[in-house]
């Protein structure tokens, strides 16, 4: 990658070094592919073991993100991302046998009435210069439906933004920092315009079930989702740095307006 | 992971465009209700070919010519009733202007996962479909949301990559603007498109629950399986019923 006139032009490769990062481009993108399968099949710990770093230099600091902070490390991912949410759909387990006795509430269990999926896609991925690193932000229209406790269940619609950082190992890419930034949710059958005009971060099912991160930081502001530009398109790079990452490192707080303006936030 | 020179690499990365291009020319027949093209154009001449849907499974050249001649009767018998319901915008139409009026059928296909062989004589192939359709039923046009699955094997034959065996499943199959979490509030029928209730597909060749519909007392339903990288067919599992 060179600068020119503080524009970055596009590097010399020769036909190998330009096949094998086309190459690299399909594999990075089948793995945020193969994620939404992982998702589905709600194969979180499995997800984490197959799609994520390895390197513990790197664990150390892999992050998942939301709109209102980070989980980082992956013993730290892990409690959230695996376990709370193995509590979360225990829960969901309860209710769905209130409305049917019949559903022993048991780890077999498990998942019984609930749906969630975040396929992705709109894909934009680059590769480092270096072949070492790469960026990618795709969109994904998803939904995650829950048993109401009275034999219907409450399907949001939750579309937005999904952000990565890869890092080439020895048995190909994997996934290193994740933000899934969530730009509205909306109860299926019902009208979006009809919601509370500011987001509500006591209410909203997203933020309530993110819980306590570790990094808490509002990101991602649905008020002013013009606005933050978060997670932000990635750019071509020639080699990492942490001010690229879409982990808590890479986050910078907007100058002004949004969040500072202190406008229909009831944030504490 | 398999070693390839950048010869191989080329060829490998030419068949993934082409089983993407492939699949996004069968959308677009869909979409355009061209379903009777669709077997000629896209399948395999093998005899074990198979389409597969959540409740069956059509197995064979005939058995799935079937099915894309019934929707392609369908989608005739559908023009016909709307002409005669609305005279004044359609009544001038011939039968080939009035074909594919009514249905409307969109089947994006989102996050690929494809495996090409190591033989490069098969592939495979998963994608997601956030679908919505406009279906002319027994109480007219009403349109729906799908959340589903295609999941294909495809073999390379005659210098194309053609469909071998395919499943398209749905997790969710829901009336536009209702919940799927909630019962679905059917629209009442209407008289003037009553001869649609005489209308059947043909029988699956094999019957099967491939894949319950999502309700809230279903247990967890896993998607079609994740192609995995493998060197020749026999190596790896099939999406044929």
């Amino acid at each position: 990658m060179q600068c020119k006139g503080g524009e970055i032009v596009s590097k010399e490769y020769t036909d190998e070094e330009l096949m094998g990062r086309v190459n690299d481009m399909e594999e990075i993108k089948k793995v945020a592919y193969k994620r939404v399968y992982y998702i589905a099949n709600e194969d979180r710990e499995k997800e984490l073991e197959d799609l994520w770093v390895s390197d513990p230099a790197l664990q150390k600091n892999a992050s998942y993100g939301k709109n209102t902070g980070y989980y980082v490390g992956m013993d730290s991912i892990r409690k959230y991302y695996v376990d709370h949410h193995k509590e979360v759909r225990m829960e969901d387990l309860k209710r769905a046998a209130q409305a049917d006795p019949s559903i022993a509430v048991t780890e077999d269990n498990l998942y019984v009435g609930t749906i969630v999926n975040r396929p992705v896609s709109t894909g934009l991925v680059e590769i480092a210069g270096d072949g070492k690193t790469a960026k990618a932000l795709f969109y994904s229209i998803g939904q995650e439906t829950v048993p109401n406790g009275d034999g219907t269940a409450k399907a949001l619609w939750e579309p937005g933004k999904v952000a990565y950082d890869f890092v080439r190992e020895a048995d190909g890419w994997k996934i290193w920092h994740v933000v899934e930034a969530n730009d509205l949710y909306c109860e299926a059958g019902t009208d979006y315009s009809k919601q509370e005009v500011y987001h509500n971060y006591e209410t909203n099912p997203v933020d309530i079930e993110f819980g306590e991160p570790d990094v808490k930081e509002i990101t991602h502001n649905t008020d002013f989702n013009w606005w933050d530009n978060y997670p932000f398109p990635p750019k071509p790079y020639e080699t990492w740095s942490d001010e690229i990452s879409y982990g808590p490192e890479g986050y910078v707080r907007p100058a002004e307006y949004g969040l500072d303006s202190k406008e229909g936030r009831n944030w504490k | 992971m398999a070693q390839y020179t950048t010869e191989q690499l080329v060829s490998r990365w030419e068949d993934q465009r082409a089983i993407k291009n492939l699949m996004g020319k069968f959308a677009n027949c869909v979409i355009l209700n061209r379903e009777e093209i669709v077997y000629d154009k896209f399948w395999s001449s093998k005899d074990d070919v198979c389409l597969a849907f959540n409740e069956g499974a059509y197995i064979g050249p005939e058995a799935v010519k079937s099915y894309y001649q019934a929707e392609s009767d369908r989608t005739r018998l559908v023009g016909k009733l709307l002409q005669k319901k609305f005279p004044e915008q359609l009544g001038k139409l011939s039968d080939d202007e009035l074909y594919g009026v009514g249905p409307f059928k969109v089947r994006p296909l989102a996050s690929p996962v494809i495996e090409v062989a190591g033989d490069e004589q098969t592939a495979k192939g998963l994608w997601h479909c956030l679908g919505a359709y406009n279906e002319v039923g027994t109480a007219g046009p009403v349109a729906y949301w799908t959340w589903g699955y295609f999941a294909v094997d495809f073999v390379y034959e005659d210098d194309q990559w053609k469909i071998w065996h395919m499943q398209y499943v749905n997790d969710i199959d829901c009336i536009c603007g209702q919940s799927w979490g909630k019962p679905q509030k059917p629209y009442p029928d209407l008289p003037e498109f009553a001869p649609l209730k005489d209308f059947k597909y043909p029988d699956y060749t094999k019957k099967v629950n491939l894949r319950e519909y999502y309700t809230p007392t279903r247990p967890l339903t896993r998607t079609p399986e994740i192609p995995q990288p493998y060197d020749t067919f026999a190596d790896t599992f099939t999406y044929a019923v």
